[in-house]
């Protein structure tokens, strides 16, 4: 294949992972990397290094309408950007080191991870019993929100610590694979800090560009920023996921749901295949 | 201000786009003779021999010569600003708010991603 056709190739196809990933709610970055991998045999620190700019692409557009509806908590999104850049930049500068077939393992491992908010949904929309720890009560992180169907909702933040070291390993991901790991984000906020389901994800949302921008820095100057790859696939992602928003309108389905996970279990059997050294 | 945060996404995303799709027809046009182009797709596999060397001189020398990849790299370069400067923005409202301890945190993540943008770290 040459050059040329690989470009245009990839932006159709990261068209196609960008809507996908709106349409479920994922940043569709996961897509990429293995479809530069598995689909194009690119070297997987280049798949990384054009993932990772593109996820600062779609989480900007998302964030920015979040912001605007006073459903993201800056000021725990600012407490928890510390402990995700500073895992972001331990995850860049420690994948240059690793074994390409480990990244292989531990993007399948990520990937099916990823699967089980999807089958299972996460969380409780609005937390009771939630009482501020010492942490929150300092840092005065407890806020409400505007809610069409419950007015005003307040909340309560709890368990900070363990939130913050979660947010790390959640930047040390997102650093390591090039994905916004926006799933791991939710998690710390929805489990351990027991936000409010809306509010975690609008926030993660938000969280994510930041975490991406720590580490994308590190391979751009790295030279694991291949144009040629980051191109495309950052205004195709970009694209995909504008679509997608407007086609959410239309047709939330339980179909697309399902065939997503389907898609992301195959996926994750494949890099593990790759992995392992099955797969050439 | 939070509508300030609002708009500099979308704002720098836009901006980070157009110059990225101006690179990418540049690229078209002056196809596999342009400076710094891949000739194959060997160059992206594993194993590959050619190693990509970027730093601000071979941008700015590239923009000087209107080469295609350093007009991509100028885009992705937005792009990757766009965070940071928002960021920025989120400082001054701490300071505004008078708000000391957040105005530290908030300083300390633009740092870091200062250190990254400028390829220290």
């Amino acid at each position: 294949m040459s050059i040329e056709l690989f470009v245009v190739v990839m932006f159709l196809s990261a068209i196609g992972a960008g809507m996908l990933g709106s349409l479920v709610g994922l940043g569709g970055g996961i897509l990429i990397v293995p479809i530069l991998t598995i689909g194009f045999g690119v070297d997987i620190h280049l798949a990384i290094g054009a993932s990772i700019i593109s996820v600062i692409a779609t989480s900007s557009g998302a964030a920015a309408a979040f912001v605007r509806d006073h459903m993201t908590n800056i000021r725990v999104a600012m407490l928890l950007e510390l402990a995700t850049s500073f895992g972001a930049v331990s995850g860049a500068i420690v994948a240059a080191w690793l074994n390409p077939k480990l990244l292989f393992f531990l993007f399948g491992g990520i990937l099916l991870f990823s699967v089980f908010p999807m089958i299972k949904k996460l969380g409780e929309e609005i937390p009771k019993g939630v009482v501020n720890d010492e942490w929150a009560d300092r840092l005065r992180l407890n806020s409400y929100y505007p809610d069409r169907k419950h007015g005003v909702v307040h909340y309560n933040v709890t368990r900070v610590p363990l939130g913050f070291v979660m947010m790390y390993v959640a930047g040390v991901v997102s650093g390591l694979l090039g994905i916004g790991s926006g799933a791991l984000k939710v998690l710390a906020m929805d489990t351990a800090m027991r936000l409010p389901i809306k509010v975690s994800s609008a926030t993660s949302n938000f969280m994510i560009g930041v975490t991406a921008a720590a580490s994308s820095g590190i391979y751009f100057w790295r030279g694991d920023i291949v144009p040629e790859i980051a191109a495309p696939v950052a205004l195709g992602v970009l694209a995909g996921a504008t679509l997608g928003a407007r086609l959410l309108v239309r047709f939330r389905s339980e179909t697309i749901r399902r065939i997503f996970i389907v898609v992301l279990v195959i996926v994750a059997v494949q890099m593990f295949l790759k992995g392992l050294g099955v797969v050439a | 201000m939070e509508l300030w945060v609002s708009y500099t996404l979308r704002i720098g995303v836009s901006i980070a786009a157009a110059v990225i799709l101006l690179g990418v027809v540049l690229y078209v046009i002056q196809g596999s003779s342009g400076a710094g182009h891949l000739q194959s797709m060997d160059d992206l596999k594993p194993g590959r021999d050619n190693t990509i060397d970027v730093s601000w001189t071979s941008i700015r020398d590239g923009l000087k010569d209107f080469q295609a990849i350093a007009i991509i790299q100028v885009g992705l370069l937005i792009l990757l600003l766009t965070p940071v400067t928002r960021v920025a923005l989120t400082l001054l409202l701490f300071l505004r708010d008078r708000d000391r301890i957040f105005a530290i945190i908030t300083a300390v993540v633009l740092t870091i991603l200062l250190l990254g943008f400028f390829g220290i770290v």
